[in-house]
């Protein structure tokens, strides 16, 4: 079960910026910059961030939905960087993803049963009477029912097109899907409800999951492990809860970002100084310093790599460890969140 | 992108417009057409046509001639229109005639925004009420009607049946009375300027304004329908948007709402439909000047036609397309400027 | 079950069968439709090149056949993407590419009539059990969801008056054009040099001449020539015909009796035979079978007899009395006594070369309707077969497409039409479709480019190029569906355009030079005439107007009932 599933190697994306008289390229958006990634079979990998910081970016370059500028993407121990054509679509099997917005996912002029079934038709799986049983028992197993195959995505709420995306992600049995925020547009009630199908789902199919979300609650519900992005890179990679053990900075800053509802709570939220600098121009150094706190020389003049503090808790901090964030701070909020989440 | 950034980039892609132009009428003169008839006219003599096919390259290959056709349109040489009796260059007829179809043009275009704007305005603002109805209908007609027809039924009413009832009416054709007021002499060629600034005679300008009314409208009310609809469309969508409801709330009246804020966005796209419109006039005055006997490029055109004198089409078809995209470049000018966002496009 | 289990391989069979019956014939098709495409082209390059070759009517009706192909095929894909999706896999050829040659060629070439033929013969498959079991249940349930979305629609449009208005108006042109050789007197191009300018409502000179007596003047004396005085001349005479016509037309056409005609009087008397004989009758019994009498006077030498519908035999009598101011009857008065099966009457009078407006218009609504239509629907596939593919697949064909265009859009599009037309050199409604083809592709390119441009971006497509959908699939069956609407709407609103830019040019004088019908020609023959004849210019122009607003009405009303907003409901 330790096996890696998913590892990329110096993974870049950057678009290309273009301005002038002539259009010529005048700079580029560093969006995923120098990403080494590894998840393992059946594991769920959470990927947190603020937006922009390149998680979307992220996991459809590993799906080769968009090309890569740099870098290598092994899937099975597999190159897929340069597949084409067939070879690639045969890797597709077995990596899929669900989107942000069901609602523009979904081909609104496709009924329920050809969006789901599509995988199948176009990868030969199944045609026909063949296909639609197969689309029938993905909609079960997604609590949907016979009265739905017919139907076109309009009429349905947000919850059921998001299962419906679900489903027609693991039509083609994939391993490794990619949940590109998928219960960011669906109110907390079908929130909770769709996270527990999925979690189902995993357990049923055996599924790897890369987690992406912005909702640190959500993630730490999820997620086996967890990587936290800032500016197209991983600045913490850790297995553990990150409410109880942050050593980067700008993770703890995330953390007590998030409202705790409670009246007696008293710790104080990191307020972070300052805009997210721009991915055109990112600061040479550790690329958090301009709002960081604890930010030293040091930070400004060498880029800090991401580096194993035991146990798999890879941080990209010179300080890592160092640094006090307050013990009972953190503390604190662990238990507020405990209280509140369980 | 900056403005200067903008403007320069609009000049670099109308160059290839242009070289486009210009081979599209010298493929269709030189390649489909005969272009012999661009130069030889009936009076040409026979002895002379071999050393005019020399000294125009007319037996060189295709693309020596292609050079030898740019070369002599910067030079001005557009080659020989037969259409005005004498042979004519078409250049020289062209700087003639084209004043009187501008002048034309340009009181059509007036008519059209001084009556749209306001109709859109108020087919929007009464959405769905008998106003906007009749508002709605009145501008497709405009759009559906043949322009050529709507000026021989113009005639027919307003100037041959109300002088059948002996009631006053509009001239039936022709810029003045030539009868009444003799030959004049064109200086700037806008008869409207020439009568009060150079021949001080108000009369002459009077009847002047008197023979445009009829062509001016007939022309303008295709303009008029599309400046209509899209105003009333502008209108509509910017009434739906959140600042106009801010506005709403905030106490203001309807009127100023609608005027002071409603007014200066939707008239954005309105803009640009003007711009894009005083093309189609052009287009249009071919058919008006044709009915109301009007001594401009269009019915010069359409009587080169008759004539199948191709080097006056050709000039014309070559004119009409440089001030389209004159046309064009301005309302992209305009554009950019109002919205600022169209610059990144 | 266990027997559909047992067949499922048979039906694989069938079903290959089935497909491979439909490739040959979409092949043989093809063939067949280019073959006619291309000798057709000949036919009407060799017309400009001056070659006059004797071609048959129907040959030159290649773009309304395109036409209907087009229209046939786009249905029969739709019906029949389940079936071929299902099977194609199996000859290793992509469905889609099948779709793509079907419209390239269907837009020129003239299959309809094997389409047909193909629908037919799968409507018969679908008794064959075997086959009904593979698919015919299924492609009921497809179906289902699309219909309800289709009466949905239907249900906005019948609430948007205007467009109701609209769709009828079309409907009626249509079926205008569709009945004019029942619905009209005249031929379009037919010249009655009689009835040169008529005001609306009056009768025609010209009169079929079925019947011709003459009446040799024997009674007069030549020599009795002292000066003017009047004279009177009687003719009575009897006639036993069998008539089989019930509406009769009777009249005097031609009256060859000297010199200056004064009056002249004629009683027309028509008995039926069917009661008795004529010869045993009275005087009183006569009359009472008397079915019609007419009695012409003057100038206006025509009545109108009408016979109830009765076939059998009838007498008429005809006495004719000439009044004249003269010095000598001339030695023969001829009368011509003709009669009609319909009345020859101009409801909206004639043109400047004696032409029936009326009959002319209805002619009219074919030709005019033929330009509007070919021109969009070839100037659409076209534009679209460009404008998609520069908008999918972008790069250095999206500059370079965009560039043509740009050149495209420098020129009004009258203007560049007017230069085409004047390069070909040929003045024809052909050559006014095809400039006009060429004047217009490039909106739809546009058009297209844009739309397919956003949807491409859209997050569907994105999921299914990672559910391993090819490019094809994505264009054909996500992006092109998705984008049609403002394209039908733009195309709708442009047969009006067309149509009154096509008018436009003919009106200049680019139509053929005799007197084909076509409602722009018909105005430029009547501008002349504007102050004498304003019937000439007022109803082709009526024509013209109603028909574009129809196509404008229905345009601007869809555009709204397409919009998405709405239609989420």
């Amino acid at each position: 079960m330790s096996e890696l599933l998913i590892r990329t190697e110096d993974l870049k994306k950057h678009f290309p910026l273009t301005g002038g008289v002539f259009r010529k390229v005048i700079g580029k958006v560093h969006a995923v910059d120098g990403v080494n990634l590894e998840i393992k079979k059946g594991e769920t990998l959470g990927v947190v961030g603020e937006s922009g910081c390149g998680k979307t970016t992220l996991g459809r370059t590993i799906l080769r939905l968009m090309e890569p500028t740099s870098g290598k993407i092994y899937f099975d121990e597999e190159d897929i960087t340069e597949l084409k054509g067939r070879a690639l679509r045969k890797v597709r099997f077995n990596m899929q993803i669900v989107f942000q917005d069901p609602m523009a996912s979904l081909d609104p002029r496709v009924t329920i049963k050809n969006s789901i079934g599509e995988p199948l038709v176009v990868n030969g799986v199944a045609k026909g009477r063949k296909m639609r049983d197969m689309v029938l028992s993905l909609l079960e197993k997604v609590g949907l029912t016979e009265a739905h195959l017919n139907r076109f995505p309009h009429e349905f709420s947000g919850g059921q097109r998001q299962r419906i995306c679900i489903a027609r992600a693991l039509a083609l049995n994939p391993k490794f899907v990619v949940m590109d925020e998928p219960t960011s547009s669906t109110d907390v009630s079908v929130q909770a409800q769709t996270l527990n199908l999925m979690k189902d789902l995993q357990e049923e199919f055996d599924l790897t999951y890369m987690f992406i979300s912005h909702n640190l609650s959500v993630v730490k519900h999820m997620s086996d492990s967890l990587a936290v992005m800032y500016l197209g890179k991983i600045v913490e990679k850790t297995p553990y809860d990150i409410f109880r053990k942050s050593l980067h900075p700008y993770t703890f800053a995330l953390v007590s970002a998030v409202p705790i509802p409670d009246p007696e709570f008293s710790g104080r939220a990191v307020i972070l100084a300052g805009e997210v600098p721009s991915p055109i121009n990112p600061p040479p150094g550790c690329r958090f310093y301009p709002r960081c706190i604890f930010a030293q020389n040091v930070c400004k003049m060498e880029e800090p790599p991401l580096r194993d503090v035991g146990g798999g808790h890879l941080v990209a901090c010179h300080f890592a460890g160092e640094l006090d964030f307050g013990a009972s701070a953190q503390q604190e909020y662990a238990d507020s969140f405990g209280d509140s989440i369980a | 992108m900056k403005l200067r950034d903008f403007v320069l980039r609009r000049i670099i892609l109308a160059i290839p417009v242009i070289f486009g132009v210009l081979t599209i009428t010298w493929f269709l003169s030189y390649v489909v057409g005969d272009p012999l008839a661009m130069y030889v006219t009936e009076r040409t003599p026979d002895a002379a046509i071999p050393g005019i096919i020399r000294a125009r390259g007319l037996d060189a290959p295709l693309v020596v001639q292609y050079f030898l056709y740019l070369t002599a349109l910067f030079q001005g040489d557009w080659g020989v229109s037969t259409t005005t009796g004498a042979d004519q260059p078409v250049l020289t007829v062209l700087a003639r005639l084209f004043p009187a179809t501008i002048e034309l043009s340009i009181v059509a275009m007036s008519i059209a925004i001084v009556l749209g704007i306001p109709l859109g305005i108020i087919s929007a603002t009464r959405k769905d009420k008998a106003a906007d109805h009749v508002t709605r209908v009145f501008a497709l007609i405009g759009v559906s009607m043949p322009i050529f027809w709507f000026g021989l039924m113009l005639k027919y009413v307003l100037f041959y049946q109300l002088s059948v009832w002996d009631l006053p009416h509009l001239p039936g054709g022709d810029r003045y009375n030539f009868r009444a007021f003799g030959s004049w002499q064109p200086t700037t060629g806008f008869l409207l300027i020439d009568s009060l600034l150079f021949e001080h005679n108000p009369a002459l300008f009077l009847d002047a304004v008197v023979h445009l009314i009829m062509p001016a409208f007939c022309l303008g009310y295709i303009t008029l329908a599309i400046i209509t609809r899209m105003m009333r469309s502008s209108m509509l969508e910017v009434i739906k948007e959140d600042y106009i409801t801010l506005a709403k709330s905030k106490g203001l009246s309807e009127r100023v709402v609608i005027y002071k804020h409603a007014l200066r966005n939707a008239l954005i796209p309105t803009v640009t439909v003007i711009g894009l419109a005083f093309g189609g006039l052009i287009t249009g005055a071919v058919l008006t000047e044709t009915i109301f006997n009007w001594p401009g490029l269009g019915r010069w055109a359409t009587n080169s036609i008759l004539n199948s004198d191709i080097a006056a089409i050709n000039g014309f078809t070559l004119l009409v397309a440089f001030i389209f995209v004159i046309a064009n470049f301005i309302v992209d000018m305009i554009y950019g400027v109002l919205d600022p966002r169209i610059r990144f496009g | 079950m266990e027997t559909d289990v047992q067949n499922n391989n048979g039906n694989e069979t069938i079903a290959k069968l089935l497909s491979l019956i439909q490739i040959i014939f979409v092949m043989a098709s093809l063939l067949f439709g280019g073959i006619i495409v291309l000798g057709n082209m000949a036919y009407t390059i060799q017309g400009w090149m001056g070659v006059s070759l004797e071609v048959p009517a129907f040959v030159s009706e290649w773009i309304l056949q395109s036409l209907i192909i087009l229209v046939l095929s786009f249905f029969l894909i739709r019906a029949n993407q389940g079936v071929m999706e299902r099977v194609s896999d199996a000859f290793g050829t992509s469905f889609y590419l099948y779709v793509f040659l079907t419209v390239v060629y269907a837009t020129l070439g003239t299959i309809g009539l094997i389409f047909m033929i193909l629908i037919v013969f799968q409507l018969l498959l679908i008794f064959i059990p075997g086959v009904r079991y593979y698919w015919f249940e299924e492609f009921v349930e497809d179906t289902k969801p699309r219909i309800k979305e289709t009466r949905f629609t239907l249900h906005l449009i019948r609430k948007s008056p205007l467009v109701v208005v609209g769709i009828l108006l079309i409907s009626f042109m249509v079926m205008v054009a569709i009945t004019a050789p029942w619905t009209t007197t005249y031929a379009g191009t037919t010249m009655v040099f009689d009835d040169v300018r008529l005001p609306p409502g009056s009768s025609s000179n010209d009169i079929k001449q079925n019947y011709e007596y003459l009446f040799e003047d024997t009674t007069l004396n030549p020599d009795i020539m002292p000066d003017y005085y009047y004279q009177q001349l009687t003719i009575t005479q009897k006639y036993l015909e069998t008539v089989e016509i019930p509406k009769l037309f009777i009249g005097v056409s031609e009256l060859e009796t000297g010199v200056d005609v004064v009056s002249v009087n004629i009683t027309f008397r028509i008995y039926s035979l069917n009661v008795t004989d004529y010869e045993d009758m009275t005087v009183s019994q006569r009359q009472s079978y008397l079915y019609a009498n007419a009695s012409v006077v003057d100038e206006s030498l025509l009545q109108y007899i009408e016979l109830p519908d009765e076939t059998g035999g009838y007498v008429w009598e005809l006495q004719f009395t000439a009044s004249q101011k003269t010095n000598a009857w001339s030695v023969n008065t001829r009368v011509v006594i003709s009669y009609f099966s319909i009345f020859p009457v101009h409801i909206w009078g004639t043109d400047s070369y004696g032409g029936d407006i009326y009959s002319r218009i209805i002619w009219g609504a074919q030709e005019d309707l033929k330009i509007a239509l070919s021109v969009v629907m070839v100037a659409l596939s076209f534009g679209a077969i460009i404008g998609a593919a520069s908008g999918y697949y972008g790069g250095k064909l999206d500059e370079l497409v965009m560039r043509i265009t740009d050149i495209f859009f420098a020129f009004p599009g009258l203007v560049l039409a007017m230069a085409i037309v004047m390069a070909i050199g040929v003045r024809s409604l052909e050559t006014i479709s095809i400039a006009l083809m060429i004047t217009w592709w490039p909106t739809y390119a546009r058009l297209v480019r844009g739309q397919v441009l956003s949807e491409r971006e859209k997050l569907y497509i994105e999921a299914a190029r990672s559910s391993g959908a090819s490019d094809s699939r994505i264009l054909f069956s996500h992006i092109l569906p998705n984008t049609i609407q403002p394209v039908i709407v733009q195309a709708t609103m442009d047969i009006g355009s067309v149509l009154l830019v096509a008018a436009g040019l003919a009106f200049i004088g680019f139509g053929p030079p005799v007197g084909t019908a076509e409602w722009g020609m018909m105005i430029a023959r009547g501008q002349n005439y504007i102050l004498s004849a304003p019937w000439m210019t007022l109803y082709p122009g009526l024509a013209i107007l109603v028909t574009a607003l129809s196509f404008n009405l229905v345009g601007d009303g869809i555009r709204d009932i397409l919009d998405p907003k709405l239609r989420r409901r």
